[in-house]
C-alpha cells in the first residue's frame, strides 16, 4: 500500500460508515449517494435472502432491522446470495422479536433454502448399495443440498411454508414441534416433514458417526422412531451420497462448531 | 460470430434467453452471481453460454483499492470464465473490498499517479490470472475531488496503453457523471480513446429522490433519449461496437429489453454499412 491512496479508502471507508468527520466529502449530497447504496445493496441482499422473514414481519419492519444488521455486520463477500447467514441469530436477540417466538426457525429455514438451492450437485446414494453390507461400521453423509431443521416449541415450518408460498396460514394452526427436511430435485428446492428422531439421526450423519450411534441418539430423541422405516423414506428420497464419495464437511443448521449455536 | 447488442442476463429471463433466435444477440452478467457450488442458476447460466456468447462483468475486483485483487475473487473468476468460456470479460475503474470488507457499491478515488500505477498493476494481475484482455468501465460521479491529479479520459488512456487493457464505454454513466460534476458530455465522448473500447452500456438514470439535484446511475428505468443521442454520435465515429443493455433494478419484461436492443442493433448496422465505403 503506497499510502495516500490506501488513506483515502482508510477515511472513505470509515465515513460510509457513518463517521462524518473521516472525509471532508461528507457533507457534500453526492456523498450520500455511496452510503446509501451501499446500505441498500445489503438490504435488498438479506430481503432476497430471507423472503419469508420479510412477508412475516412486513416490509417496514424488516429494513429497519436489516439496516441495523448490516451497520453491525456489514458484508465481506460480494456473493451477496450468501449475506447474513447469522441473520437469525441476530433476530432473535432483538428484544422486539421476543414476541415471535417462531421468527429464529423461520430464518433459519430461509437460510436452509438458499444452502439447498446453491450446493454442489453431487452422485445419490442407490438403496441397493447397501444390500449385504455389514452395517456395524456404515458412515451415511448427507448429500450437501440436504437440510433439516427441527422446531422444538413453535409451528415454524408451518409458518415459513406459508410464507414461503404466499399462502395462508392453516387454520385452526396446531401449536406443536415440527420438523422439515429439505432437498434440491430436479433443480428446484423441496421439502416434506421429518419428525424430531429422524432430523437427530441426520444430525449424527452430517457429524459422521456410524450408523449405529447415529440410530441411537435418533431413537433417544424419539422413542418410538421406527428406524427402518426412517432409513427406508431417506434412501428413497436420494438423500446420501455414495459410500466411496468423500464429503467436505456438511453446512447443516445444527453445527455445533459454529459459535452461534 | 460477430457480436452486436446484447442484454444484460437475469434469471428471471432465463427461459426467454433459452428460446431467443436473435441472430448476434449476447448476454452479460456479474460473474459474483454465479459463485455457487452448483444449482439451477449456474445450471442456467451454462445452458445459455452454450447457445449464445456470453460477457462477465465484474463487480467486484476492487481494482482502484490500494492492494492487490482478492486471490479467492480472482481464482473464483478464472474458474468460472473456465466454464463459461466468455467472448468479453470487464470491471470497473473502483473500488469496492477494503482491509477484509466488501462495500457493495463502485466507489470513487482521487487519480493520482499513484493510483494509475496501483491500477495498472492489478488490471495486469487480473489478466495474467484470466491469460486475456479485458475492458475497464468509466464509474458514474457524484463527488468532485480537488485530489486529482489527472483527467478522467487521461488517466483511462494512459491506463490501457501500460496495462494493454481495452475500455468499457458506459455512456450512460457519463450524461450522470456530466450531470453531477458539470461538464458536457458531447465534448467528454468526442475526446474518448475509442479504438481502446471493447464494449460500450447503455442504462437508464433517475434524479434523486432526495432533492438534490443529482442524477442516479440506477439501471432501473429505460434509456434516456439523450443517452441515445450520445450514442449515435459515438458510433458514427467509433464504428460498430458490442453494445449492452443493461437494466439492474425494476427488471422489465424480456420483450422490453429486446425493443431496446433492436434499436441499438439497427444503429450498429447502419454504422457497418457506412464502414466499407469509409475505407474505400
Amino acid at each position: 500500500m503506497s499510502g495516500s491512496l490506501a488513506a483515502f479508502q482508510d477515511a472513505f471507508s470509515a465515513a460510509l460508515m457513518g463517521d462524518d468527520d473521516a472525509l471532508s466529502a461528507t457533507a457534500m449530497p453526492g456523498f450520500a449517494v455511496y452510503r446509501n447504496g451501499v446500505m441498500r445493496a445489503g438490504i435488498d441482499a438479506l430481503a432476497d435472502n430471507y423472503p419469508s422473514v420479510e412477508r412475516l414481519v412486513g416490509t417496514e419492519w424488516f429494513r429497519a432491522a436489516a439496516a441495523a444488521y448490516v451497520a453491525a455486520q456489514p458484508p465481506r463477500d460480494p456473493c451477496l446470495w450468501a449475506y447474513g447467514d447469522d441473520f437469525a441469530d441476530w433476530l432473535r436477540a432483538l428484544p422486539s422479536t421476543a414476541a415471535l417466538p417462531y421468527l429464529y426457525d423461520v430464518a433459519r429455514l430461509d437460510l436452509a433454502w438458499m444452502r439447498a438451492f446453491t450446493a454442489a450437485d453431487t452422485p445419490v446414494l442407490a438403496r441397493a448399495a447397501l444390500q449385504g453390507l455389514p452395517l456395524g461400521h456404515l458412515h451415511l453423509a448427507p448429500r450437501p443440498d440436504l437440510q433439516w431443521l427441527w422446531a422444538p416449541t413453535t409451528p415454524a415450518v408451518s409458518i415459513w411454508e406459508a410464507n414461503r408460498l404466499v399462502q395462508p396460514l392453516p387454520d385452526p394452526l396446531p401449536w406443536q414441534a415440527e420438523g422439515v427436511l429439505l432437498q434440491r430435485v430436479d433443480g428446484a428446492v423441496r421439502w416434506q416433514r421429518l419428525s424430531q428422531g429422524g432430523c437427530r439421526f441426520l444430525d449424527a450423519c452430517a457429524q459422521r458417526l456410524a450408523l449405529p450411534e447415529a440410530a441411537l441418539q435418533a431413537q433417544s430423541a424419539e422413542p418410538s422412531l421406527d428406524l427402518s422405516q426412517l432409513l427406508a423414506t431417506l434412501l428413497m428420497a436420494g438423500c446420501f451420497l455414495p459410500l466411496d464419495v468423500s464429503a467436505p464437511p456438511h453446512p447443516f443448521l445444527n453445527n455445533p462448531s459454529k459459535a452461534s449455536l | 460470430m460477430e457480436l452486436t447488442a446484447g442484454i444484460g442476463l437475469k434469471p428471471q429471463h432465463f427461459d426467454d434467453a433459452l428460446q431467443s433466435r436473435h441472430e448476434g444477440l449476447w448476454f452479460e452478467v456479474h460473474p459474483e452471481n454465479y459463485y455457487m457450488d452448483g444449482g439451477p442458476r449456474l445450471d442456467g447460466l451454462l445452458e445459455i453460454a452454450a447457445r449464445h456468447p456470453i460477457s462477465l462483468h465484474g463487480v467486484s475486483l476492487s481494482l482502484a483499492a490500494d492492494a492487490p485483487p482478492d486471490p479467492r475473487q480472482l481464482q473464483r473468476l478464472v474458474d468460472l470464465a473456465a466454464r463459461v468460456r466468455p467472448a468479453l470479460l470487464s470491471e470497473h475503474l473502483a473500488w469496492s473490498a477494503w482491509r477484509g470488507h466488501y462495500q457493495p457499491d463502485l466507489l470513487p478515488f482521487p487519480r493520482t499517479d499513484d493510483a494509475l500505477q496501483r491500477i495498472v498493476d492489478n488490471v495486469c494481475r487480473v489478466q495474467d490470472a484470466l491469460g486475456r484482455r479485458i475492458a475497464i468501465e468509466n464509474p458514474s460521479h457524484y463527488l468532485p475531488f480537488e485530489e486529482h491529479r489527472w483527467d478522467e479520459i487521461d488517466f483511462l488512456a494512459a491506463l490501457a496503453e501500460r496495462s494493454g487493457c481495452g475500455l468499457l464505454l458506459d455512456i450512460n454513466n457519463v450524461q450522470v457523471s456530466a450531470h453531477n460534476l458539470g461538464f458536457d458530455a458531447r465534448q467528454w465522448l468526442a475526446r474518448f480513446p475509442v479504438e481502446a473500447v471493447m464494449e460500450i452500456h447503455l442504462a437508464g438514470n433517475e434524479a434523486d429522490q432526495g432533492g438534490t439535484g443529482l442524477l442516479i446511475d440506477s439501471h432501473g428505468a429505460p434509456i434516456d433519449e439523450t443517452v441515445w443521442s450520445l450514442y449515435e454520435t459515438l458510433i458514427a465515429r467509433a464504428g460498430p461496437r458490442p453494445t449492452l443493455i443493461e437494466r439492474d433494478d425494476d427488471i422489465p419484461p424480456f420483450a422490453e429489453l429486446l425493443r431496446e436492443r433492436e434499436r441499438a442493433q439497427r444503429i450498429l448496422e447502419d454504422a457497418q454499412q457506412r464502414l466499407p465505403r469509409r475505407a474505400a
